[in-house]
């Protein structure tokens, strides 16, 4: 997967997140799921489809009480729970059955962020006990300087969420204020954060309206969040600072066209935000209201990436000036080198630019590792934080990157995973990479591998409905992203396994009731779950099998 | 002044360059122009503290007084009508000087210095009263008016505070309904208008609702409004998913449970699927109403249409690229949706039909292309409340065919001829099919339509059988005098389709204008409504429409553009609820009027003797 657009990586991650959270039992089996007519055809041979009635009830998670008028869907058909959360399939002949649950307010579980989440049910005989959870509350109100309320400004919620190697930023719809400058979401639980956007001129007091972000974006904090938890309601109330605009005559220089200059000013809170200007010949005006303000500009295209920055003070005065000198991105080539351990053999490296062959005829492509660096030290506006390596006149991959701190991260698909990364002496598995200027930079050297193991986990069958997930978190500095690997159910009460391949190493194996939003490299966050679980070794020779318990969550 | 005049702000060089909001002048004069006075609110007459005053000048062109083209199609919901306040210097950012502005103290009072003398357009916003003009009825105003001999003017700014509707939809089971879509239409003020139909989509502003069901659509201007909802039942939208405006379920997804594929059908207070039966709202000025809805769901309509590739199967030999048949596609329109129409999505589809379900009652066009993609066979079906379940194709009906053609101006063929459903209220227009685009009709979206057959004086349009008013804009000014059809039955503006038929328009572009002073007793009449009525009004297959102006502080006026003609000029001191457009009405005052002869002269000027209002 490549990805040319910075937005594009948020989306391409937001949809593989959704689907690996909706649907990560659809990944494991499809068998069995449809029709009745091939839904007998699965098992037995002679028998004849079993007719039965599923009944159930649907309760609130957190404290059992029934939930009414939830829609329950039961893979084609649906139906409305009773006033006592009460719902009845009669003539249901599948074999297998998913379940759906939806009710406005509510979600299928506890903490996913989004999406609707398929539930396998194990066993269809006795009465099915489902739980929702109700979404947290967020909401709060804005006012200006006078005490009054500032009604239609925009307020942003973001929602930090850990996926495979990072943390991300998942955005969630905004809104505005209402006539009372009260703003208000609803989400499942979870971790967010809350900003302000930049306002030019407010409506109520023709005024600017800086940002504010809560929790507010320190440096030292890379993901600021506050968390709310299913069915709570928290009321965040937000001050920001107004004032009137005053000019600042502001000239770019280092390119010669206006076109695309993006211009952000950042407050000494941390916030940036872009700024309305018009700039004729790279001279013009930009407003802000009094008050000290890193102004960056940047161009950022195909063909050209530029930046700079300069500080600049508002007094109000005429003789505000700022003036910004940009300079290009320093360029980092990547180069790619394979090693390839198929058999016994020692291997075999192998350079080339783009891509590589083994001896024995495998290539791989620089797309398939999925490489990004993503930047540490930008506070974000939405796309702009994760840089790609890009094909340049000679077809050869390299990244552009404007001074900052990066972490490289590698979500490849397929067989093919990093075994080593460097930028000089800097190890790029355990270390940031550092970016203080432009021109040439050290490259980026890449060996691959795609030497795989497989491995089988099994793990006791849970006694309720639940999904069983199987984390294998690698011991020692690696890339290879931790994805749950759903266990696959039985319809008896047997152990349940979980199988996989895996790039050869040491593991920590971790099966799970609910999925892990959270970074199991941290020992922190490790620590909270290693109860049951077991060090694996996994290597070319034969499946590596182990047995595990599932892991209980202490509470952090 | 007009607005439509004073949307052409042609230059600003009187403006002296400045940056900041207090304009000082750096030259010689030594006389002060200022504007003083005081806002307070028209609720209590209490003072409007910190409200923003700001000067836009302007020089009185001869902006047409026809209405601009429309644009594209974008009628999504605003914040209500009025003035947005914005002048072509704040719009350009940067080349022209900013308007003179300035910000009243605690009590309302404020200040302002303009840089000369000229008609100022004075406009005030503040937290609560969205931007307004002074003396502000519908689009006019009273621009107040300094000059060397006058150069200062005090006066009191009514503000008319922001209205508010706000409440609660629940569903069937007393549950909230989220993301509901709340539209609130202003009625036009002065009565009905006999040659044209109610008018529909005009002024409207919109709210949704929240997860609590609740909505707020504030900044309306004061008046009466009706309120209709928009809604989907949430349990509905996984299996039927379709309904105005939702994505859809891919076509092979398993039937939705009956129990559960329900419809809102648009309901409008305090809960009539008919906006005939509607109740009028009446607002006053910062007045805050809860209107509170109950929705009943009703089971979703379903329109089958068999799959257009097999009523013309390739003959044997015959080389067909699936591709290249363009599928059926079936749309909504009408006035209640955002922009005039509505695409809807295909359900459910078998070997041999399309399955367009989710349906709730309105207005539906189907679009058929032919095998070979070159023509569309159109047809509309009109979904009523309590309709069967399942409709099919026998249930529309064709749309005709009808030929225009234009007659009478060389530049007749940028015009766009638009057809106002009397019925539905849907808008077709009919652009020139030389520009390439055959116009914006609905059911089109992302498909480049085959070019409509004709040249620039001579079109075809594709027009259910209804009742229409015809209505033409361009760039030109070009104005309908009169209308002959073939086969098709016409009164004034009105025309009849009931089958094929040929209409040929008449235009002509030739404008005059008139201005003056209206004066009361002897002294100048400001604000009063000027009327400038053609000699023709009211008798039947009279085309012409009355033209209006607000006289400004020193009674000034001027109405441009006009079709030459004889008419009388009529000023109604205060007579802004006077029912203009009442033929009875406007009789008396016409006695009273003096007749201006706009036949020859392209300019005259008359002064006039206002009125009281009877």
């Amino acid at each position: 997967m490549r990805f040319n657009s910075r937005r594009g990586v948020l989306y391409c991650l937001a949809v593989s997140l959704i689907a690996s959270v909706a649907c990560p039992v659809c990944f494991a089996q499809l068998g069995g799921v449809g029709s009745a007519s091939t839904a007998g055809q699965a098992g037995t041979t002679t028998a004849a489809p079993i007719s039965r009635t599923i009944r159930g009830r649907v309760t609130n998670g957190p404290d059992g009480a029934a939930i009414p008028r939830a829609l329950v869907a039961l893979n084609s058909r649906s139906v409305l729970t009773d006033s006592q959360g009460r719902f009845t399939f009669p003539d249901f002949t599948d074999q297998q059955a998913y379940a759906t649950l939806t009710k406005p307010g509510f979600s299928q579980t506890p903490d996913q962020p989004m999406g609707m989440a398929r539930q396998r049910l194990p066993k269809l005989d006795a009465t099915l006990e489902l739980k929702m959870y109700p979404d947290a509350t967020i909401t709060g109100t804005v006012t200006g300087r006078d005490g009054l309320p500032l009604t239609h400004v925009q307020i942003i919620l973001r929602r930090a969420v850990f996926f495979q190697n990072g943390w991300r930023w998942i955005p969630v719809n905004p809104t505005q204020t209402d006539l009372h400058g009260e703003y208000r979401f609803r989400q499942p639980a979870g971790r967010f954060q809350i900003t302000l956007g930049y306002v030019a001129r407010s409506q109520d007091t023709g005024e600017a309206v800086l940002p504010v972000s809560f929790p507010s974006n320190t440096s030292t904090n890379a993901m600021p969040y506050f968390e709310v938890a299913s069915g709570q309601e928290r009321r965040i109330d937000l001050r920001p600072t107004t004032g009137p605009v005053y000019p600042v005559h502001l000239t770019v220089d280092g390119q010669d066209t206006a076109r695309g200059i993006q211009l952000t000013a950042s407050t000494s809170s941390g916030e940036r935000f872009q700024v309305p200007s018009s700039l004729q010949a790279g001279v013009g005006r930009v407003s802000l209201p009094l008050g000290t303000y890193t102004l960056q500009a940047r161009i950022e295209n195909r063909d050209v990436s530029m930046e700079g920055t300069t500080r600049v003070v508002v007094t109000g005065k005429p003789t505000d000036v700022a003036v910004i000198h940009m300079e290009p991105a320093a360029i980092v080539a990547v180069e790619l080198a394979i090693t390839s351990g198929s058999s016994s053999a020692a291997a075999q490296p192998s350079s080339i630019q783009d891509g590589s062959q083994t001896s024995t005829g495998q290539t791989v492509d620089l797309r398939q590792l999925n490489l990004r660096l993503h930047n540490l030290s930008e506070s974000s506006l939405p796309g702009m934080q994760d840089a790609t390596p890009r094909m340049n006149e000679t077809k050869a991959y390299e990244f552009r990157l404007f001074p900052g701190r990066y972490r490289l991260e590698a979500l490849a698909v397929g067989t093919w995973y990093v075994e080593t990364a460097v930028s000089g002496v800097t190890n790029l598995i355990s270390n940031d990479l550092v970016i203080s200027s432009a021109g040439s930079g050290t490259p980026v050297r890449i060996v691959a591998n795609n030497t795989q193991g497989a491995v089988t986990v099994t793990a006791p069958m849970p006694p309720d409905a639940e999904n069983v997930y199987l984390y294998l978190v690698p011991r020692g500095p690696s890339l290879v992203p931790i994805n749950p690997i759903p266990f696959g159910m039985s319809t008896d009460a047997g152990p349940v396994s979980a199988s996989t391949r895996i790039p050869v190493g040491s593991y920590l194996a971790i099966a799970t009731t609910r999925q892990i939003q959270d970074d199991l490299r941290n020992p922190d966050v490790l620590s909270r779950f290693s109860g049951g679980s077991k060090v694996i070794e996994v290597s070319t020779n034969g499946v590596t099998t182990v047995n595990v318990d599932i892991a209980q969550e202490k509470a952090p | 002044m007009r607005m439509w005049t004073l949307a052409r702000v042609l230059t600003l060089a009187m403006i002296s360059a400045g940056d900041l909001p207090s304009v000082s002048m750096a030259t010689a004069p030594t006389r002060e122009y200022r504007i003083t006075g005081v806002a307070v609110s028209t609720r209590n007459g209490a003072p409007v503290p910190y409200c923003r005053i700001t000067a836009y000048a302007a020089i009185t062109s001869d902006a047409t007084a026809m209405p601009a083209p429309p644009p594209p199609r974008s009628r999504a919901p605003g914040l209500g009508p009025g003035p947005r306040g914005q002048s072509l210097a704040s719009r350009t950012g940067g080349n022209f000087a900013p308007p003179p502005q300035v910000t009243a103290d605690s009590s309302g009072r404020f200040s302002l210095e303009v840089p000369g003398p000229g008609a100022w357009r004075l406009a005030a916003t503040a937290r609560g009263f969205r931007s307004q003009n002074y003396d502000e009825h519908e689009s006019f105003h009273s621009a107040v008016v300094l000059t060397e001999a006058a150069p200062t003017f005090n006066l009191t700014f009514r503000l008319r505070p922001d209205s508010v509707l706000t409440g609660l939809i629940l569903d069937e089971a007393g549950d909230p309904v989220a993301s509901a879509q709340v539209m609130a239409e202003l009625i036009a003020p002065a009565g009905t208008d006999r040659t044209r139909p109610p008018s529909r989509g005009r002024a409207t502003a919109a709210g949704r609702t929240d997860d609590r069901g609740k909505y707020e659509i504030g900044g309306l201007e004061p008046g009466s409004y009706r309120v209709k909802v928009q809604a989907q039942p949430w349990y509905a939208a996984g299996t039927n998913g379709n309904q105005l405006g939702r994505s859809a379920a891919p076509p092979t997804s398993p039937s939705p449970d009956p129990s559960l594929d329900l419809v809102y059908p648009i309901t409008w207070f305090p809960g009539s699927d008919d906006e005939a039966t509607a109740e009028a709202i009446k607002l006053g000025d910062g007045e805050e109403r809860q209107v509170d809805f109950h929705l009943s769901a009703i089971p979703a309509i379903h329109l089958k249409v068999p799959r257009n590739e097999n009523v013309n199967p390739p003959a044997p030999g015959e080389q067909r690229n699936r591709q290249q048949v363009r599928p059926v596609t079936v749309t909504r329109v009408g006035s209640d949706t955002a922009f005039g129409f509505q695409q809807i999505n295909v359900t459910r589809g078998s070997q041999s039909e399309l399955d367009f379900g989710g349906l709730s009652p309105g207005t539906y066009e189907i679009r058929i292309p032919s095998a070979d993609g070159k023509t569309s066979e159109v047809r509309q079906v009109e979904i009523r409340p309590g309709s069967q379940a399942v409709l099919r194709l026998e249930d529309s009906k064709p749309m005709v065919r009808v030929q225009l053609k234009l007659n009478g101006s060389p530049n007749s063929e940028n015009a766009t001829v638009e057809f106002l459903d009397s019925e539905t209220g849907a808008r077709i227009d009919s652009q020139n099919p030389a520009r390439g685009h055959g116009g914006f009709q609905p059911g089109e979206l992302g498909d480049r339509p085959p070019p409509e057959e004709g040249d620039a004086t001579s079109r075809v349009v594709m027009l259910p059988p209804h009742q229409f008013s015809v209505q033409v804009y361009s760039n030109s000014g070009l104005y309908l005098t009169g209308m002959e059809a073939e086969g098709a039955r016409v009164t004034g503006r009105l025309v009849t389709i009931s089958d094929q038929a040929t209409l040929t328009l008449n235009f002509a572009d030739k404008h005059a204008s008139v201005d003056g002073v209206a004066k009361i007793d002897g002294n100048p009449a400001a604000g009063a409504m000027v009327l400038l009525v053609p000699a023709t009004f009211g008798m039947a297959g009279d085309l012409n429409t009355i033209y209006r102006d607000e006289s400004n502080t020193d009674g000034s006026f001027r109405i441009a553009a006009v079709p030459p003609g004889q008419y009388i000029l009529v000023a109604i001191d205060h007579g802004w609820d006077v029912d203009w457009r009442d033929p009875a009405t406007i009789g008396q005052y016409l006695l009273h009027g003096t007749p201006v002869d706009l036949r020859t002269a392209a300019e005259a000027h008359q002064e006039v003797v206002a009125v009281a209002p009877t």
